[in-house]
């Protein structure tokens, strides 16, 4: 399974990180991917200045707005998204 | 063991001073309490109850017998010249720290003692001291324990309004009953006293009220870890000391929750089913009682520490007939136990934590985040110090030991 971690730390959290991991929670609905993606919260994933940080599979992206996280899900789970 | 010290105070309307004064000790190897209450009201009333309060206290903590004491402050209180007395009650209680007990009381309302909850009556023995005669009694407190000191403000209460008699001793003893049968905390018996004293005064206190509980209970101690240690090698140290505290163990910060998590061996998850938008979610680690996030959870904790429920049983009075003591025409109270409709976001699970803490152990590490010195943040989280200080300023106002331990 393929996880998007969200990080909820105090940096991000201001940084708006609850309305990202909302529009991450969506998509993952919106394209029936609740058992092949997991979304889940993160506490601080070390890398403040950039945030919101988003760790997908392990890699950590820049994620600052709704837009942003949109266009990272189309990138990275759109192709699996249609058999 | 424990001695949870809660008081009020109401002074007489219309004046400035309280005319009682109270005096709490908490040495090494004892603990006294004294409750003075001066002839009259207002400057002269609360001059004779702080200097007899000051003389007790000092000679008591110097072990001087109770003749001494006594003699002491008949000797020193300045005449009144209108009533051509020198005159202040008083209650004196010092207990060792296996719980030996020590009471002297001089012409106060009788102090009230509960025992598993129960009314009990303490053998005094009268004793006469120059011009002035005590009561005198010796006994040893337990955990459950509960003494409640009051001045005549309280046992008055109403007197002339509603009740020719005030409230007086025996309606006291029964509703004080009802509360410590409850288990409620020494500050919720004397809210719920003061409050029920309060209503039967009806605006306008005739005297002034006072009154001491006390509660002999576990010590609660909390041990909590924000920030990580400016030096790698203090993380194990201070991993090690919140591991082998006492009591409630917490975690604040997520930097921190991991270094824990990483030094003890555990995992960490962040718990998501805490419904609290306004702040980052909590997390869990095995053996911790609270992991949160740090800065902004520790910002909204000092906002809850006033406000926060304790979860214990408020009593609300409906008829006043039951505080007199005579039969009620309806439910003559209620307990309204505050049963959380609204779950806990994890800054009030912090505050309740740090409100029901006798003492309170800070491991700050003072490593910088360097993210939370961006000037674009819309607050400035550089001020992690100053809001642990805050923090550690509003919890010894409570009367709280706080310890705070930098790993710098």
């Amino acid at each position: 399974m393929r996880t998007i971690e969200v990080c909820l730390g105090s940096s991000c959290f201001l940084k708006g990180a609850y309305a990202v991991l909302d529009t991450f929670v969506a998509l993952q609905r919106q394209h029936g991917l609740e058992d092949d993606v997991r979304v889940a919260g993160a506490f601080c994933q070390e890398h403040c200045r950039e945030g919101v940080s988003v760790a997908v599979d392990g890699t950590i992206y820049s994620v600052p707005d709704k837009d942003t996280a949109r266009a990272l899900f189309t990138r990275l789970f759109s192709t699996e998204s249609t058999p | 063991m424990y001695l949870d010290v809660q008081y009020r105070q109401r002074q007489k309307a219309g004046e400035e001073l309280c005319g009682d004064s109270i005096a709490v000790h908490r040495g090494d190897d004892e603990t006294v309490l004294v409750l003075a209450d001066g002839l009259g009201s207002g400057v002269k009333a609360n001059i004779l109850a702080t200097l007899t309060q000051k003389i007790a206290l000092t000679l008591v903590k110097a072990h001087l017998p109770i003749e001494e004491v006594v003699e002491t402050i008949a000797a020193t209180l300045p005449t009144c010249k209108v009533r051509n007395l020198a005159y202040s009650t008083f209650t004196i209680i010092r207990t060792a720290a296996d719980g030996a007990t020590e009471l002297v009381e001089f012409d106060n309302p009788p102090v009230f003692f509960y025992r598993d909850g129960l009314l009990h009556d303490l053998p005094r023995q009268e004793r006469r001291v120059g011009a002035l005669t005590l009561q005198q009694t010796a006994f040893t407190l337990r955990e459950g324990d509960v003494l409640v000191v009051v001045s005549d403000g309280v046992t008055h209460a109403g007197i002339g309004g509603r009740e020719p008699l005030g409230w007086r001793w025996e309606p006291i003893a029964r509703h004080l009953e009802v509360l410590v049968s409850h288990d409620l905390e020494a500050e919720e018996v004397a809210d719920n006293l003061l409050e029920a004293a309060d209503g039967l005064y009806q605006g306008n206190v005739g005297d002034d009220t006072s009154l001491m509980v006390i509660k002999c209970r576990p010590y609660r101690e909390v041990t909590l870890a924000v920030g990580p240690p400016r030096q790698e090698r203090d993380d194990t140290v201070m991993a090690t000391r919140l591991a082998a505290a006492d009591g409630t163990k917490i975690v604040c910060g997520g930097t921190t929750a991991k270094l824990i998590a990483r030094e003890l061996n555990r995992t960490l998850e962040v718990d998501l089913s805490v419904d609290a938008r306004d702040m980052p979610p909590p997390g869990k680690i095995a053996g911790i009682d609270l992991v949160t996030e740090g800065v902004i959870t520790i910002m909204h904790a000092i906002d809850a520490l006033d406000a926060v429920r304790l979860h214990k049983p408020r009593v609300q009075v409906h008829d006043v007939h039951y505080l007199y003591g005579r039969p009620a025409k309806q439910a003559a109270f209620a307990l309204a136990r505050p049963a959380a409709p609204t779950p806990e976001n994890p800054a009030e699970t912090l505050a309740r934590y740090l409100r029901l803490a006798d003492r309170v152990t800070l491991l700050l590490g003072c490593a910088l985040n360097p993210a939370h010195q961006n000037p674009e943040l819309p607050m400035h989280l550089g001020l992690k110090f100053h809001l642990v200080d805050h923090l550690a300023q509003k919890l010894r106002a409570r009367g709280k030991t706080v310890e705070v331990v930098t790993y710098d």
